[in-house]
């Protein structure tokens, strides 16, 4: 599936992440940009734990922007996961 | 299927999401946010302990906001306590301050803080950015990596994290009772010599209006007395809400120590004349003894009672009836060699438990005062006048007893009994005036009775304020 909306999930709030999607054309792969306010050595496990969740929910084409602020591995699934849906107009929300 | 964990992380971050969503509203306005709320590792993030160390650590910091001048809008404050623990945010007025000069006041605030670590302090720009000072903070726990480091590792075990959590708050709600119960034992003790002194009319003593049986001393006197007692008091509440010696009689140097300390204090504000030795040896006792119970939460007037009885032992031989000083017979070695048991004296007094407190006039006090919600100087002038005849009637005061003899005393006692006896009648009036009468005529003062009124006060108060009754 292709994301089709601009969407969001998450807060700047401590131990949350902010989830931005933004959808592309169909075949331009992925794009994942981390920025952490806290430590650059954790962004390849942000970035499997995001790629994970993308794999399941099959999304192929997208850009995503994470902005984390210490968030545990539920919590980024979850913010990935619905910030996804309401890419694609499954679930109501922010944007 | 959600599973537990599920269900509970989903209800963190929607009120994670809410808490967004009242910040969004607050920068509508353009205006600073700030928001507090603990670092609580694992699942729930607040109980009732965790809720009660948040409210008082709000409180810390909202005293602390005020005195740098960082005014927060009291009407635009949320908190509340949702699944993602205690929380609480303010918009911040227009004050002379950036955000970042906020946030670096914020951090010097969790950095002071003896829990400082578990406090977390969020200030949000204008622009709803978040204001960082850039600096990793360690991990609570193991004090040694970054916090972030430690989270993402899940290096610790978070039934451990959470132990160590609630030990830190306990030992820091610790320290705030133990700060609180030695600063009131303090201000009760100096309170009941006030109340003391202050009474009026009373027999041969120095009161508001009149000096009683007194030439070198009046109510001045007193005032400037009690004043240099009182800041001492809490030493002596600081070493008996901490001594954790395995006999209690070991604290008897540094109480003794303490007090002479104190009485050099009293000689020097009243110019040499002694108005509270007496009280500052039931005073000092009594505050060391109750701030000793209350620290273990073991206080009743019994327990009480025993202790004191413990910590004098046969006090009276022990001190009266050998010489402590070489020279001459102090009025209380006289006393007792003249008058045996009757002479016995302070010594007497404490060593039996403090009788005329506990038996005569703490009844008294209960209950005339019990019912009443503020004590005013009406009833307070009541009820210590019914509780200081109730001490007279029975107290074989040795001063009495040393310069007017066994007769006085027992005159005395009786005109006492009487009043008692009449303080519900019309009469009372009458019997009172002819005791005072006869005290200005035989120039008896009464001084023991009145520094036993000063602790009966002071023990009623601690009942009354300090001791749960559950």
């Amino acid at each position: 599936m292709t994301p089709k909306f601009k969407a969001q999930a998450g807060t700047f709030e401590s131990s949350d992440i902010m989830v931005l999607i933004e959808p592309v054309a169909e075949g331009s792969g992925r794009q994942v940009d981390i920025s952490s306010t806290v430590m650059l050595q954790f962004e390849e496990d942000l970035k499997t734990c995001i790629n994970q969740v993308l794999d399941v929910m099959e999304i192929e084409n997208v850009h995503l922007i994470a902005k984390d602020k210490g968030a545990l591995t539920p919590t980024i699934k979850a913010r990935v996961e619905t910030a996804v849906k309401r890419s694609l107009g499954i679930q109501e929300g922010t944007l | 299927m959600m599973t537990e964990m599920d269900k509970s992380i989903e209800e963190l971050l929607l009120a994670k999401d809410r808490r967004r969503d009242l910040r969004l509203q607050k920068l509508e306005k353009g205006c600073i946010t700030l928001s507090f709320n603990l670092n609580i590792p694992g699942l729930p993030k607040s109980n009732d302990s965790f809720h009660t160390f948040f409210s008082v650590c709000l409180k810390e910091l909202k005293n602390y906001l005020l005195a740098h001048r960082i005014v927060i809008n009291g009407d635009t404050i949320h908190c509340e306590t949702d699944a993602a623990g205690d929380f609480f945010l303010a918009e911040v007025i227009d004050s002379d301050y950036t955000a970042i000069q906020i946030k670096n006041l914020c951090e010097t605030f969790e950095t002071s803080h003896p829990v400082g670590r578990l406090l977390d302090v969020d200030v949000v720009d204008e622009k709803g950015e978040p204001v960082s000072s850039g600096k990793a903070k360690l991990c609570f726990f193991c004090n040694n990596a970054p916090a972030i480091y430690c989270m993402r590792k899940q290096a610790h075990d978070y039934a451990a994290m959470r132990m160590k959590v609630e030990l830190e708050i306990s030992k820091y709600q610790e320290s705030k009772k133990k700060e609180y119960v030695c600063k009131q034992l303090a201000m009760l003790a100096t309170q009941s010599l006030l109340h003391e002194v202050a009474l009026a009319p009373k027999p041969g003593l120095v009161d508001r209006f009149d000096e009683g049986s007194h030439t070198d001393m009046d109510f001045s006197t007193f005032l400037n007395s009690t004043a240099a007692l009182s800041v001492s008091f809490r030493k002596i509440a600081d070493f008996g809400y901490s001594f954790s010696g395995d006999d209690i009689k070991e604290a008897l140097p540094k109480l003794r120590l303490i007090g002479l300390e104190i009485e050099s204090d009293m000689f020097a504000e009243t110019n040499g004349v002694n108005t509270h030795k007496g009280a500052i040896f039931l005073l000092g006792f009594s505050i060391f003894v109750s701030a000793y119970l209350l620290s273990r939460e073991l206080f009743t007037n019994e327990k009480f009672i025993s202790v004191i009885q413990d910590m004098n032992g046969d006090l009276v031989a022990r001190e009266l009836g050998k010489k402590l000083y070489i020279g001459k017979e102090t009025h209380g070695e006289e006393c007792y060699r003249k008058f045996g048991n009757k002479g016995k004296g302070i010594r007497g007094e404490i060593q039996a438990g403090m009788p005329c407190v506990f038996q005569k006039a703490l009844p008294v006090l209960h209950q005339s005062l019990d019912k009443e919600e503020i004590l005013n100087d009406r009833l307070l002038n009541k009820g210590l006048t019914q509780a200081l005849l109730a001490i007279i009637s029975e107290n074989d005061d040795s001063n009495i007893l040393y310069r007017k003899g066994e007769e006085v005393l027992q005159e005395l006692k009786d005109k006492a009994s009487t009043c008692l006896l009449k303080s519900k009648n019309k009469e009372f009036e009458s019997v009172y005036n002819d005791l005072i009468a006869f005290c200005k005529e035989k120039r008896i003062s009464p001084g023991g009775s009145a520094d036993l009124l000063a602790v009966s006060y002071f023990m009623y108060s601690v009942n009354r304020q300090l001791v749960s009754n559950d």
